[in-house]
């Protein structure tokens, strides 16, 4: 764990404090630290672009920063769209923390260049709609936790909604990216599923949601903690696909460039 | 409140298991469930939607509770295979991790093999063997049923086409890939043997998986599958040139020592590798040292060839002795031997007659490999010899080995083997480099000297002798004798292979002598070929002559891509485009309320949340439900 100073961990850090800033008592100046903050990603983002000459898609450091490009764009949809506005950007600020924090102190920004393997116009697709589902399922998840944590009080109703939609906006790209990673699995190796290790973390997270929307199509919003709880082991299944099974060496499979 | 919702939970599956359908569905025509919206107020538009029916009006007979809750059995089975597989999916990254450990235990604790885990041992090894698994083909089996069934059964699904796409492109999926998987293959093969009918449609003599190595300018038919046997294709493919391609030229690294710390923290030296960026002319300084290295010359394609096509010279020294012998099998030399012979304690007799001596060179041996020829490498030092006859005109003739290593001495006379420098040519057809380096030193006499580097293709990088040094001969051995040559304080210099950015295999496909294809087969750009796909697996690493091609035939795949995209449609039509559609009409009808949401659902606690509130919170419809 170390502080870089180059541009786009200096972008980091500042995208941070506007995040924890935006967390303090300021009034309307709240909600503006937090989309200047996802500006200053942004910027981050289109540099880190540049320096790399290729999608910046590659090594664990990118995906952690395209994770926190997508916070803010993603929040102001949730706001705007799904009702997201009844509960506060706060939680969503702590998760974009959680997420540049190992990108910021913990992962090599070392520019790596493109294996045979990821050169295909499917690269791009593929992680994105990933990074798109997964940022959009943390959000879920963490109003599925609100909700748990609001008992069942007045809100606890429209939180569930609210997590279900998020849900329900999650899932296609989730699908998206396995159906995607299949094609180019494909392409590339000649199968479509290798049982590598990470396709199966990144199927049980899709049957994680999958089994939430069967069963919250069942049960509707009868066992409102029941669903919650579905949500948050479809995000442990998120979380641990995104992590464990990239860093950790007891999985050694296909999916290692993050190296 | 919380051990009731619980207590519900259970009798609610006890029920469903219990087959206590009509109690259910009475249940569940009472349960308005939420409806996944977009927008502020979808949720009241879908007011009257259930679960799985929109149908589920009050008063709806009997019948079709009957079928509602064949619903609400599929939609538990769905739930309980979601579960089922994703439990099985995890437990599948773990199996390699749990067979390893059970070994390394089981060789501690008993030292034997036969215990090896005991209860672990059952288990297949890596996940694709537990999904093929016989016990896993039941699972399959019931996954795939439960799909078809829920599309056979759950009227409700076929009022919305997207949910209809998703479960067919997942039976599709599921189908597609058990008719492709190797026992898919063994069952058209087996079809086909017994139903020579069936050979229209399905191609009984397919490869699931396997690997054909294709040497340049060969034609090769035969592909090797995992359990070694070998399957011929209906056509020949011919590998007309392989290729490869690198991001930017080689790098020049530089091994340098330096001063660290072990572990327990004595100092020792570590040995630091750091990447010198080179230009032609462009001095730059060896780190650690008062070395200035200067490329002086790159050639990105290089061969190494022996001055003359001569690899040794013999040198012949004595006493009047001094000559240089080409080492090229049949060439001879006669000299006299020194006055008399060497006694012991090296005593030359004066009165003994001084004999002719002719030597004649028979062979060179290549000792690291005797059956190939000898060709320029820079580690012929090492692995070249020669065998020459030594004929005296008043003795026995001799048949010796001489080699760069070992110099012999006979008759007052030295044989020793001096291996000419080899030289860089550029050649096209190589894909090593080769350098030539000026070295710089206020340190070294005469201020500088000046030696080549070449790349071998096994990838270790050798020094070459000088080649033009202003130094006296005593300074070029001392330098040449350093085992480890050209070191230079020590810092070794390498050339490293850049990344590579891509290989590809130029072929032709033949059928009946006839040319009927030719592509370019490269890493995620397969070769297609009369149900056939051709991947770029992997190459020749040392002289790129040769690719191996992974061939995988197609039985099964057009399934599984059409499932992928019913599937696809079907997702997004019914979480993105549906949802969209019903607000855009909303707001078009001026449904659509202005947005009444509360910035902060802390600062709002109490208060009704627009449409949110509006009577459609699961927990109110709860109330309704248990109200009844």
């Amino acid at each position: 764990m170390q502080f870089t100073f180059d541009v786009v961990h200096i972008l980091i850090y500042v995208t941070i404090a506007f995040w924890l800033f935006s967390a303090l008592p300021l009034g309307k100046w709240k909600r503006r630290y937090f989309f200047l903050g996802g500006l200053v990603m942004v910027a981050a983002f289109v540099f880190r672009w540049i320096d790399t000459s290729h999608a910046p898609l590659r090594s664990m450091f990118d995906v952690f920063l395209a994770l926190g490009v997508v916070v803010a764009p993603l929040w102001w949809f949730c706001e705007r769209f799904l009702g997201a506005r009844m509960i506060s950007h706060t939680a969503a600020a702590m998760v974009g923390v959680c997420v540049l924090l190992p990108a910021g102190l913990v992962f090599d920004a070392q520019p790596q260049t493109l294996p045979p393997a990821l050169q295909s116009p499917l690269f791009v697709p593929h992680v994105a709609a990933y990074m798109l589902a997964y940022m959009i399922l943390f959000l879920a998840g963490m109003t599925a936790a609100r909700q748990l944590l609001a008992g069942r009080s007045d809100r606890a109703g429209p939180l569930e909604q609210l997590s279900h939609r998020m849900v329900c906006l999650g899932f296609p790209l989730l699908t998206l990216g396995l159906v995607l990673g299949a094609v180019w699995g494909k392409l590339c190796w000649g199968d479509y599923w290798n049982w590598d290790p990470k396709e199966l973390w990144s199927l049980a997270t899709w049957l994680a949601f999958t089994a939430y929307l069967h069963w919250r199509r069942w049960q509707g919003g009868r066992f409102a903690k029941t669903n919650a709880a579905l949500v948050l082991a479809g995000v442990a299944c998120v979380i641990l696909t995104l992590l464990w099974v990239n860093v950790s060496r007891l999985f050694p499979g296909m999916h290692r460039y993050a190296g | 409140m919380q051990t009731v919702s619980h207590s519900v939970y259970f009798v609610n599956f006890a029920q469903i298991l219990s087959r206590n359908w009509r109690r259910q569905a009475v249940y569940y025509r009472s349960v308005v469930v939420c409806f996944p919206t977009y927008g502020n107020v979808m949720a009241s538009s879908n007011r009257n939607e259930s679960s799985f029916s929109s149908s589920a009006r009050p008063g709806v007979p009997a019948a079709a509770d009957a079928r509602r809750s064949t619903g609400a059995l599929l939609l538990f089975l769905a739930f309980v295979c979601c579960v089922l597989l994703g439990m099985l999916s995890i437990f599948a990254t773990f199996l390699p991790v749990i067979h390893a450990h059970s070994h390394s235990s089981a060789d501690c604790d008993h030292g034997g093999d036969g215990v090896a885990g005991g209860f672990w041992a059952k288990f297949p090894v890596t996940a694709a063997e537990l999904f093929h698994s016989p016990a896993l083909v039941v699972v399959w089996i019931f996954v795939f049923m439960t799909l078809v069934a829920s599309l056979l059964f759950v009227r409700g699904l076929w009022r919305r086409p997207a949910a209809v796409a998703m479960h067919l492109g997942a039976i599709l999926i599921l189908g597609g890939s058990m008719w492709s998987s190797p026992r898919g293959h063994l069952a058209a093969s087996v079809w086909v043997s017994k139903l020579p009918a069936l050979a229209t449609w399905i191609d009984g003599g397919r490869v699931p998986r396997g690997v054909m190595v294709v040497h340049e300018g060969v034609a090769e038919s035969h592909v090797r599958l995992r359990d070694a046997t070998r399957v011929e294709l209906p056509f020949t493919v011919r590998l007309r040139d392989f290729r490869m391609e690198y991001y930017g030229p080689w790098e020049l690294h530089a091994a340098v020592p330096v001063l660290g710390r072990a572990a327990d923290g004595s100092a020792k030296v570590v040995i630091e590798d750091r990447r010198l960026d080179w230009q032609i002319g462009q001095p730059l300084n060896l780190p650690e040292s008062h070395y200035t290295i200067t490329p002086v010359a790159f050639l990105p394609h290089a061969r190494l060839v022996w001055p003359d096509d001569v690899p040794a010279d013999l040198l012949i020294m004595g006493p009047g002795v001094a000559i240089t012998l080409p080492a090229q099998s049949g060439r001879r030399a006669s000299f006299t031997l020194p006055a008399g012979e060497a006694g012991p304690g090296g005593y030359v007799n004066p009165l003994l007659p001084k004999a002719a001596a002719t030597i004649t060179i028979d062979r060179l041996i290549n000792t690291a490999d005797p059956h190939s020829p000898l060709a320029p490498s820079v580690d012929a030092e090492e692995t070249f010899a020669l065998l020459a006859t030594l004929e005296f005109s008043d003795g026995p003739t001799r048949r010796l080995v001489f080699s760069p290593q070992s110099p012999r001495e006979d008759r007052g006379v030295t044989y020793a083997v001096a291996i000419r420098r080899p030289q860089y040519v550029a050649d096209p057809t190589s894909d090593l480099p080769a350098m030539d380096l000026k070295l710089t030193s206020p340190d070294l006499p005469g201020g500088t000297m000046r030696f080549g580097h070449f790349l071998d293709a096994t990838g270790t990088f050798r020094g070459m002798p000088p080649m033009d040094v202003p130094m006296t001969d005593a300074d070029v051995h001392a330098f040449l004798d350093d085992p480890d040559a050209p070191d230079i304080e020590g810092i070794r210099l390498f050339f490293v292979e850049p990344p590579v950015k891509g290989f590809f295999s130029d072929v032709e496909i033949i059928e009946d002598g006839q040319v009927v294809k030719r592509a370019t087969i490269a890493v995620n750009r397969p070769l297609h070929h009369r149900g056939y796909h051709f991947y770029q697996m992997d190459w020749d690493k040392e002289r790129h002559a040769y690719t191996v091609l992974g061939v995988v035939s197609d039985q099964g795949l057009w399934a599984v891509l059409a499932g992928f995209g019913l599937m696809l449609l079907g997702v997004f039509w019914r979480y993105w485009f549906s949802p969209t559609v019903g607000y855009f009409r909303r707001r078009d009808a001026g449904i659509l309320p202005a947005s009444g949401v509360e910035d902060d659902l802390a600062s709002s606690s109490g208060q009704s949340h627009g449409a949110h509130n509006a009577g459609e919170t699961p927990a109110s419809r709860d109330d309704v439900a248990e109200g009844r």
